[in-house]
């Protein structure tokens, strides 16, 4: 039984695609299975992707609920002149907190185990690797210029621009700004089907307008783009840094301790789909990176023991292991290419073939 | 019917009056007579509960005839599902939406399914009418379960397609259901509003237009592999 179980999982990695396979079909046709009322719903304040937009979904984002809170409620208080009241601040502590505990749990593997748009676009990296695209990495040097979109739009998009919109600072077409950008309302909703996402509001005023465009530029650009680069959307996703700012309070966690021989490897870092150079060179807190998304594959990758591991709490969910190691390569290389099943090819005097 | 606004609500019947209204939440399934009448009715705070949606059923008997109207009202908050409210048993004639809307609308064009029943037991093979402030007139039927599925038209009058409202514009709707049953006849309605189909200010083509843009813009970064050795 067990030996049976390891073949049809041998890998981590098949484990997760299993998981994000389950976890795709939930969140965006698990309202069939679930109910439609947002009652019914798994959650409406999930550390993913998984849309408000698409009606067929089985839970929604956290960061619907919050751009909404700030606009209606904190912006709208404060712009009637009246103290915020524990009323106006509840929810917002409802959505935070409901997030915070399914964070607390899962933590950071919400984005390479749950998000469908993760699951998305790793589908379509793989496709890259099948159509014979070269994969590219984004080198270290750009990293630093890059890691703080991601925190720029939720700041600016998710929580500034609704509240500015609350206290009437800025018209009620930016009231959902992020939600109007995001690709994952293109993307899920097609998959439903409905390609009213897909459509740009073109009788709204230009704020609509222009967030539409964006958005679509957006979508287009990054379905392309993740067959060349790993995970591209991830990188500027609010979720990420939400998540990112409470990673080191979840039980779900990537740890690494320092090993004389990492120095000159760095496979980790070839392996890891957000490119963190981290993992290759730190160890202890600072090796668990606001970019990680807790897909594992550093630990798979990692060719000696125990030096890379997921921990919930005290307990090693998996380790890496020279002998895994050795197994894993020999089905795909760190940076994702399948190895081809060699065909040899019989002398042609065999051949039954004219 | 019409509706008002917090922290109560009035309810008001226009062209009519009933002999009591009845209120049911997804909280108190058990319908609850309200206070008021015979054309105006009002629903306290504690009445209305936590939130979702509120199901007013109001009637009255003259003669033979028996009269009923139901709507609903929905204000969002930390709700429970309104399923159980819906489908608790009544009794009488009855149009049971099999869903309510939350957010977002019954827009044009989209699909509701409504269960038709007389004293809890499905009529099936039977007509419902809906008629609406856009004009439309039009007759549907209930399947062997009772239910009876209605696209709602795109009718919208334009001048209630202003700027102002936009995609929030409603218009009203009314479904009726006639039947005889021991020697009396019922009629019973049910109104609520829709809104416009999104598609009316959106632009599909653009859509796939600018996608296709952004996925152009992102082709030079597909590079074909190096060809390797065998
Ligand atoms: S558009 Fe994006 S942020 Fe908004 S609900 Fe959908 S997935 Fe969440
Ligand atoms: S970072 Fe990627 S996986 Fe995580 S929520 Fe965003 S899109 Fe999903
Ligand atoms: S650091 Fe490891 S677990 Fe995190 S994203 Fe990279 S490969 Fe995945």
């Amino acid at each position: 039984m067990l030996d049976r179980l390891k073949q049809m999982v041998p890998t981590l990695s098949r484990f997760r695609f299993l998981v994000q396979l389950l976890t795709f079909a939930l969140s965006v046709y698990g309202g069939l299975l679930v109910g439609s009322y947002a009652a019914e719903k798994i959650s409406t304040a999930l550390p993913a992707l998984s849309c408000a937009y698409d009606s067929a979904n089985g839970g929604y984002c956290a960061l619907v609920p919050l751009q909404h809170q700030m606009d209606h409620r904190v912006g709208a208080v404060m712009a009637r002149a009246q103290q915020i009241t524990v009323q106006v601040l509840i929810p917002v502590f409802v959505t935070f907190t409901t997030f915070l505990i399914f964070f607390f749990v899962l933590g950071k593997a919400f984005c390479a185990w749950v998000c469908p748009l993760g699951t998305v676009q790793e589908w379509l990296a793989k496709l890259g690797r099948r159509l014979g695209l070269e994969m590219r990495a984004v080198p270290a040097g750009k990293l630093g210029k890059l890691r703080p979109v991601k925190w720029l739009i939720l700041l600016g998009l998710v929580f500034v621009v609704p509240l500015l919109v609350g206290l009437g600072y800025a018209p009620h077409s930016a009231g959902n700004p992020y939600c109007d950008i995001c690709p994952s309302r293109i993307v899920t909703t097609l998959l439903t089907a409905n390609t009213e996402e897909l459509a740009i509001r073109t009788g709204g005023d230009g704020v609509s307008l222009g967030l539409g465009i964006v958005a679509n530029l957006l979508a287009g650009f990054m379905i392309v783009a993740a067959l060349a680069i790993r995970q591209p959307f991830c990188r500027i996703c609010p979720m990420l840094a939400m998540n990112a700012l409470f990673r080191h309070a979840s039980l779900l966690r990537l740890t690494k301790v320092a090993h004389a021989k990492c120095d000159k490897c760095g496979i980790c870092t070839k392996a890891c789909p957000m490119d963190i150079p981290e993992i290759h060179h730190q160890h202890g807190r600072k090796a668990f990176n606001e970019d990680c998304t807790l897909c594992g594959r550093c630990a798979e990758f990692c060719p000696d023991d125990k030096i890379i591991q997921i921990k919930f709490g005290p307990l090693a969910v998996f380790s890496s292991a020279r002998e895994y190691y050795k197994r894993r390569v020999k089905g795909e290389t760190p940076e994702g290419e399948v190895k081809p099943i060699r065909i040899i090819r019989k002398p042609a005097g065999e051949t039954h073939a004219g | 019917m019409s509706r008002g606004g917090a922290p109560g609500l009035k309810l008001e019947v226009s062209g009519g009056s009933f002999d009591q209204v009845q209120l049911q939440t997804p909280e108190v399934p058990q319908a609850v007579v309200l206070q008021g009448g015979p054309s105006s009715w009002s629903v306290s705070k504690p009445q209305m509960g936590t939130g979702g949606h509120l199901w007013f059923v109001a009637s009255k008997e003259e003669g033979n005839q028996v009269l009923r109207a139901s709507t609903y009202f929905f204000f969002p908050a930390k709700h429970q599902v309104p399923t159980e409210m819906l489908r608790a048993p009544r009794g009488g004639l009855e149009i049971v939406p099999m869903r309510l809307q939350e957010h977002g609308g019954t827009r044009e064009g989209s699909r509701w399914r409504f269960l038709l029943r007389h004293e809890n037991q499905a009529l099936a093979n039977h007509s419902l009418q809906l008629e609406t402030e856009g004009g439309t007139r039009q007759t549907v039927t209930s399947d062997a379960n009772g239910i009876a599925e209605i696209t709602f038209p795109r009718d919208f009058l334009a001048e209630r397609l202003t700027s102002k409202e936009g995609m929030n514009a409603r218009q009203d709707f009314v479904l009726s259901v006639r039947h005889e049953a021991g020697g009396k006849q019922y009629l019973t309605t049910y109104n609520h509003s829709y809104n416009p189909d999104r598609m009316r200010e959106r632009s599909l083509p653009i859509g796939v237009g600018v996608l296709a843009l952004g996925m152009v813009l992102a082709t030079p970064l597909l590079r074909r592999k190096g060809k390797k050795n065998a």
